[in-house]
């Protein structure tokens, strides 16, 4: 089991209390989406992902974003039983979507990016570290069905 | 492959950095020693604390660096190549594109943090495949 520090916890309900679901998540798909190309192939029926431009302003783009980050806010509801929490996920992840893990990896690290380009300085080197820490440890929970 | 759009990207995301390297080296290091504790050993040397001089100047080198890359991106074989040596052979930063990428996160978290909106999806996409290749150049001669 993850153990989180008082520290971590606080860090982490703070940044999230400040976060725009939406629109973070949105963005930090496409940017998934446009920084990684490959992973387009998991979005084949989401029309054009033809150009940033495109990516950026489709709506099923930024509709799935939401949902990836509103997911998110689950792990965050759940610190201390990620594993339960995302057990479904994981397996849908595995059996139905085919997602490579390293992915999750992919996506953890542009949230991060994402919430700095947001939060600027505030989003300090002990907000970034707590926030990777959680990043990983999803990650690690999407990938945990995996066989 | 870098394109002519991310030799672009990259040399405007650069000019912005041009005028605070010693602050955005001395950031980039100090988060990834914060965030990835495990990068801490190779120094062992150094005095680690917030504001340490040794991070500040080493910081200033490492953008330095990169700095001299940004400047030869047709040629970043030989323009890394000394440096090339140095991480193969006696800093030996292992394995390498792994530690490099931890670096890469970081640095790209300092720049988002300092370009807010401006460091567009684009320009990010520039950097990440600038990073990437400084990295495969350095681990080159690793065997």
């Amino acid at each position: 089991m993850v153990h989180w520090t008082a520290e971590e916890k606080q860090l982490i309900t703070s940044v999230w209390g400040k976060v725009n679901v939406e629109e973070c998540g949105a963005e930090a798909l496409a940017r998934l989406l446009i920084v990684y190309p490959w992973t387009q192939r998991f979005f084949d029926n989401f029309g054009n992902l033809s150009s940033p431009t495109a990516i950026v302003g489709n709506p099923k783009v930024r509709a799935h974003g939401k949902k990836v980050l509103t997911s998110f806010g689950d792990a965050i509801k759940n610190l201390d039983n990620l594993k339960a929490t995302y057990a479904k996920l994981s397996e849908l992840h595995c059996d139905k979507l085919h997602v490579d893990p390293e992915n999750f990896r992919l996506l953890g690290d542009i949230l991060i990016i994402v919430l700095a380009a947001h939060f600027g300085k505030d989003f300090t080197p002990a907000c970034q570290a707590t926030w990777q820490k959680l990043v990983g440890v999803v990650a690690h929970a999407l990938a945990r069905k995996y066989h | 492959m870098l394109t002519c759009e991310d030799k672009k990207l990259i040399q405007a995301v650069w000019e912005k950095v041009a005028g605070c390297q010693e602050e955005v080296g001395g950031e980039t290091l100090e988060r990834m020693f914060v965030t990835y504790p495990q990068t801490k050993t190779y120094f062992p040397h150094f005095d680690l604390h917030h504001g340490s001089d040794q991070i500040r100047c080493h910081g200033k080198k490492v953008v330095g660096a990169l700095g001299t890359a940004v400047k030869n991106l047709d040629n970043l074989s030989q323009a890394l190549s000394e440096l090339s040596n140095l991480h193969a052979y006696n800093l030996r930063v292992d394995p390498p594109c792994f530690v490099l990428q931890l670096l890469a996160q970081c640095f790209q978290v300092v720049l988002a943090a300092h370009l807010g909106k401006d460091y567009t999806p684009e320009k990010h996409a520039a950097v990440d495949k600038f990073m990437s290749a400084v990295a495969a150049v350095l681990a080159e001669k690793y065997r």
